[in-house]
């Protein structure tokens, strides 16, 4: 078992809003798990818990061995090393190109340059950036910013990569190349959760999917599209 | 910290400092006021300082024997008033030297002898200098106690006026520095602490990718002694060119006083301004990226 959350809630106290009510998981090591819901039903929420951005309210988070709330500072980092991640909003370094942003995630875990020189290229033209890496973020497209994203969380080979809505800004086709590559890096072995809106990708798929509805969990299981 | 991930540290402040231009000038051209105001300021409180020591070394203490004091005992009472507390020197100014020195001030030598009729109304007397200006008073006290001496004096009464004056401009001089001080501090820390901020976004997402603390932390503490040096280099220059011409302003303005040259005040100038930047810089982008670190 890879990821176990345990009775997981969290409120905002001072919004008093409850993102996520209750909700229990196991993921094994090397499954594709789809996270879907409407809007505001939590799925950024639950991504940020797994990603130990956030703390749970109440519930214990077990993500490859490791209990999440009770981690140092030094275990946090080293355990964000392990896992990649694909924000909604891609968050790139603005002041940096897209080769600088990917070869970040490697500076990080002290690759040497010509290990970064040889695998960053190879990574960007996967995710179809061949020709842009001395481009700025500004300069790149909403679907082109997190195809960078996702090559920077796959490039260190993580036991497992969240993204939330990965191909939110994306065209069907360069989606499908997208996914193409999640679904390769997974048969690689690489426990893969995603957020998403997208039924077309989710029926196409037939992995499991996870329904969340108003921060509860009420559905999971292997197939399409459930709502 | 492994030595490879210096090759990765070293080049990040220099990219950064080009890549966010105007960030950088804005906060080096901070930095060049607030220090040159300083430092402008620095020179002037030196410059009185100066100054009041020059008025104050003028002061002395005319210590005059009395008559029934033979010249052999001269000496024994020099040599007992140079045991005093804060006594610096101890000067005999006989009769005819006392005479010869007014004479000299008057200024008409002859005519002033003539006017004596060859008597000599002047007692011997010690010309006494104490250590510092401000034990003048004290000194002469003790002085006045000892009946070899039959009038001290050393300018009773203005004295203790120029002294409270001299005082009460070091003083001034002082605080309105601190003050300055203060707020070149607060300034600089706070445009250091704005470039950092402005990518505080930057910072989390480090953190998110796996980056240690130190890692993400070099860059920003280089960038900022770059962006002090610069700086503090910037109005250090300022002040050398400008000093020169400020004081022979002065000088040809007022003609009394003496100013201090710029080689005498050119090392510590150097070292307070260029300290200070690099280490306001470096303080501003530690204090800075603190917070963005916690996440
Ligand atoms: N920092 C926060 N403070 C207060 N409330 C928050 C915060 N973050 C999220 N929420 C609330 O928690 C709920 C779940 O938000 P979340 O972002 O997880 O939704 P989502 O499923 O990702 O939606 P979307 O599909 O629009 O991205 C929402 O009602 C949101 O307003
Ligand atoms: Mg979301």
């Amino acid at each position: 078992m890879i990821i176990q959350m345990v009775n997981v809630c969290k409120e905002y106290p001072k919004q008093q809003v409850t993102a996520l009510k209750d909700i229990n998981i196991n993921v094994e090591k090397g499954e594709f798990v789809f996270l879907t819901g409407k809007s505001g039903a939590g799925k950024s929420t639950m991504i940020s818990l797994l990603f130990r951005e956030e703390l749970p309210t109440n519930g214990q988070i077990v993500v490859a061995g490791r209990s999440l709330s009770r981690l140092s500072n030094k275990e946090i980092t080293v355990f964000r090393r392990n896992v990649g991640m694909v924000f909604q909003d891609s968050r790139l370094m603005a002041d940096k190109t897209v080769f600088e942003n990917v070869a970040f995630a490697m500076k990080v875990i002290e690759r040497p340059w010509a290990q970064i020189c040889e695998e960053v290229p190879k990574v960007l033209e996967r995710v179809g950036l061949k020709n842009r890496e001395k481009h700025f973020p500004h300069q790149l497209s909403g679907g082109e910013q997190q195809r960078v994203a996702v090559a920077r969380a796959i490039i260190n080979k993580p036991l497992i990569v969240f993204a939330d809505e990965p191909t939110g800004d994306l065209d069907p086709d360069t989606s499908r190349e997208l996914m193409g590559l999640l679904q390769e890096i997974n048969a690689a072995g690489t426990t893969i959760i995603m957020a998403t809106h997208d039924k077309e990708i989710v029926n196409r798929m037939q992995r499991r999917v996870l329904v969340l509805q108003h921060g509860q969990l009420v559905d999971d299981q292997v197939g399409g599209w459930l709502l | 910290m492994k030595l490879s991930s210096w090759r990765y540290i070293l080049p990040e402040p220099f990219i950064s400092l080009k890549r966010n231009g105007w960030m950088s000038f804005a906060a080096v051209v901070t930095m060049v006021i607030s220090l040159f105001l300083c430092g402008i300021f620095w020179l002037l409180v030196m410059n009185i300082d100066n100054m009041a020591y020059d008025v104050e070394s003028d002061i002395e203490i005319m210590a005059y024997l009395d008559d029934t004091v033979t010249e052999d005992r001269f000496t024994g009472i020099a040599d007992l008033v140079k045991t005093f507390d804060h006594v610096e020197s101890v000067t005999l100014v006989s009769k005819e030297e006392g005479l010869a020195e007014m004479a000299q001030k008057l200024g008409d030598v002859d005519t002033v002898y003539a006017a004596l009729d060859g008597e000599n109304p002047l007692p011997n007397a010690f010309r006494i200098r104490a250590t510092e200006a401000q034990y003048v008073v004290d000194v002469a006290q003790h002085l006045s106690g000892m009946d070899q001496f039959e009038e001290i004096n050393y300018g009773q009464g203005t004295v203790e006026d120029l002294l409270n004056f001299t005082g009460i401009l070091r003083n001034a001089g002082f605080a309105i520095m601190a003050l300055l001080g203060v707020a070149a501090v607060v300034l600089i820390m706070m445009t250091i602490r704005l470039t950092v901020y402005s990518r505080r976004k930057e910072i989390e997402l480090m953190k998110y990718i796996g980056a240690t603390n130190w890692f993400i932390r070099w860059p920003f503490i280089l960038e900022g002694a770059i962006l002090g040096l610069i700086g503090a280099l910037i109005a250090f220059l300022c002040l050398v060119v400008s000093y020169d011409h400020i004081v022979a302003y002065a000088a040809s303005k007022i003609s009394f006083v003496s100013f201090l040259s710029l080689s005498t005040v050119l090392g510590p100038l150097a070292v307070g301004l260029l300290g200070a930047g690099i280490l306001l810089g470096i303080l501003g982008s530690v204090v800075g990226v603190i917070r963005f670190l916690k996440v």
